[in-house]
């Protein structure tokens, strides 16, 4: 079977490191580009981070490239403390030679979009400032892409907000935007990952004793920082293994106007629009509800397999 | 025991009906007044359908004041309310003919006079939106302190049901319900979600027509009625919303409560009426505190006892032990 043309969007980010340590170990998916936005941290950090990520992974012809250096209608404001000082909480990789490319993330995404003649998917586990601008700069870019997978929104409570999510939140216009594309989404939010929480002397208990001995001491000293479920992972082992979670369709809206809500996804669980109509989206959604702890860790075991060297 | 006081404002409404059943049937509860307030259908309509109440259970004697026609900003959009509850507002049962008439007075004026006169604290319960309940907190703010809580049916505390973010009574006047939660009244709320916790079942109304009492025929053609237009909306169990709010009344134990900052949205695309409920202990690292200062500019406060949790089993028992009375 032919792999899945992807690109990965990203801002690393504790949970965005095994978010692409997973998805770069499944033969589902050929990455056809990572791309950076700010988010976890500013774009300079989670860019060099992503050298770095690129070259412990040991990544060749992927490209990568660099995003917005600002959302599209507010500054960058990166929140204390979450993904610590370096953004994989204090650990510092070498980014080496690793070189970026020489367009900027939403041409890249379009190019690829255009190469793969409407087979790509796109897995942003970001805020979707690089995606925003690449529907606003390329009208003709939503008959191209076959799919988006997003980590953010919830269909409960929020982390930003009594009700809004992180990557949402920080530029909930570009995320309205690509809400509003047609486009099939698959959403995996806050509300799916309790099931998948994973600590550090649990993830080592799922290494193989040959593991390549930086990955794993980069791995387990960037799960130091980490005290909740890593998000991202969660959402990139759901597409791996769609079994991995519960799922429904609904419609999902963003909220961009009020200061009160800002930022929320409204997922129509209850089928209101269905029965009593409604502005906002015309297209359902794919949304996780809840997901299977016990197939992650094995999925993790599995994807360490991979990262002996 | 002495009871206690109760109003009750509302648009009846299938579940309204059964709200005043159980205040009917409760020997806690003295019914003050019934006042009525545009909703499910129009407030000529929720007015004549509360009189025709009151009457089949010859309980004239309790006064009712029709309140306000239309929300505070906009006209009563009706689409919604004509769907769930027909155009009546209480479309199914036939109720006999009679010549009870609301009192010559206006909703927010006899509750007024109510709370002026009882040496009591009175309990406020209202199950529509909140249009008389603003204007009462308007006009007459030195009355707030005789009210002793607000029990109300309304809000969401995550999804809603007439919009995906925003549930019906709040929704209809958002600026009411905006007015009322900033009020400074203790307020429980009965959410849509806490209220679908309390739904029945099929065996639940199945069991109501073993009941030979009035209550109990009431009941069954109420739940003729909206069984069908709850099935329109994939429900395979009956949200008789409007009852918990008096069933908390009678039985606080059924319900849990957080004590948190609830805020009503008036702004957004897609979230104007929401009550926007905080359920976190901590928010982006900080406490709540911090954390409003910094992004909302104004203190957390807890305003709201939002009901988290309710008990089915004994809604659905404390139901049809009052319909058993009735």
């Amino acid at each position: 079977m032919s792999r899945i043309p992807v690109v990965f969007d990203s801002d690393p980010g504790i949970d965005d490191f095994f978010a692409w340590m997973l998805l770069n170990s499944s033969d589902k998916y050929d990455i056809r580009a990572v791309t950076t936005v700010p988010g976890n941290n500013t774009l300079e950090t989670v860019t060099r981070n992503a050298r770095g990520i690129y070259r412990l992974f040991r990544m060749s012809g992927t490209r990568l490239a660099a995003g917005a250096s600002t959302h599209m209608l507010k500054p960058v404001d990166v929140p204390p403390g979450a993904h610590g000082p370096t953004g994989l909480g204090t650990v510092e990789l070498d980014p080496g030679d690793v070189k970026l490319d020489e367009k900027k993330a939403w041409d890249v995404i379009y190019e690829e979009a255009v190469k793969a003649k409407g087979e790509l998917e796109i897995i942003a586990v970001g805020p979707l400032t690089n995606l925003g601008i690449a529907f606003f700069k390329y009208a003709d870019l939503k008959k191209l892409v076959k799919r988006i997978v997003i980590m953010g929104g919830s269909t409960t409570q929020g982390n930003m907000g009594p009700f809004g999510e992180a990557n949402i939140c920080h530029d909930s216009h570009a995320a309205d935007i690509v809400f509003k594309t047609g486009i099939p989404i698959v959403m995996v939010g806050l509300n799916a990952l309790p099931p998948c929480a994973m600590e550090g002397d649990q993830m080592e208990e799922l290494m193989p004793e040959n593991i390549n001995p930086e990955v794993k001491d980069v791995c387990l000293r960037i799960m130091q920082s980490r005290h909740y479920p890593l998000c991202d992972a969660v959402t990139v082992a759901a597409v791996l293994d769609e079994n991995l979670a519960q799922w429904v369709d609904c419609y999902v809206d963003i909220e961009t106007r009020s200061p009160l809500t800002t930022g929320i996804t409204i997922c129509d669980l209850a089928g209101s629009k269905d029965y009593f109509g409604g502005d906002g989206a015309r297209q359902k959604c794919k949304v996780a509800i809840t997901t299977d702890g016990k197939l992650y860790y094995d999925m993790f075991r599995e994807m360490f397999k991979k990262y002996c060297w | 025991m002495s009871k206690i006081p109760v109003i009750i404002d509302c648009d009846p409404g299938h579940d309204d009906v059964f709200a005043i059943m159980l205040a009917l049937a409760s020997d806690k509860i003295d019914i003050k007044a019934i006042t009525t307030t545009c909703g499910n259908s129009t407030v000529e309509n929720t007015t004549q359908n509360a009189l025709n109440v009151l009457n089949y259970f010859g309980r004239g004697d309790i006064p009712v004041a029709m309140g306000c026609a239309d929300p505070m900003l906009f006209p009563l959009d009706r689409s919604a309310g004509k769907k769930v509850h027909g155009e009546s507002g209480l479309e199914g049962p036939v109720f006999p003919t009679h010549n009870l008439k609301p009192v010559d007075m206006k909703a927010v004026d006899l509750i007024a006079k109510i709370l002026r006169e009882s040496e009591d604290k009175v309990v406020i319960a209202p199950l529509g939106p909140l249009c008389n309940i603003a204007l009462l907190f308007i006009c007459y703010p030195e009355l707030k302190e005789k009210i002793a809580y607000i029990t109300l049916m309304g809000g969401n505390t995550y999804g809603g049901n007439v919009t995906p973010s925003a549930e019906y009574n709040i929704w209809v006047d958002p600026e009411s319900a905006y007015v009322v939660f900033e009020g400074g009244v203790p307020i429980i709320m009965h959410s849509i979600n806490s209220t679908n916790m309390a739904s029945v079942d099929d065996a639940t109304v199945e069991s109501w027509k073993q009941i030979d009492t009035k209550g109990g025929k009431l009941a069954v053609e109420l739940m003729d009625f909206y069984t069908i237009s709850s099935k329109a909306r994939n429900k395979k169990t009956y949200n008789i919303c409007d009852a918990n709010a008096i069933a908390y009344i009678i039985d606080p134990s059924l319900y849990e409560i957080l004590y948190t900052d609830v805020e009503v949205d008036l702004v957004g695309e897609h979230t104007r009426g929401r009550t926007v409920t905080e359920l976190r202990t901590r928010a982006n690292g900080m406490d709540l505190e911090s954390y409003y200062q910094k992004y909302l500019h104004r203190h957390y406060r807890k305003n709201c006892g939002a009901v988290i949790n309710a008990d089915a089993e004994g809604f659905a028992k404390l139901v049809t032990e009052s319909l058993k009375k009735l």
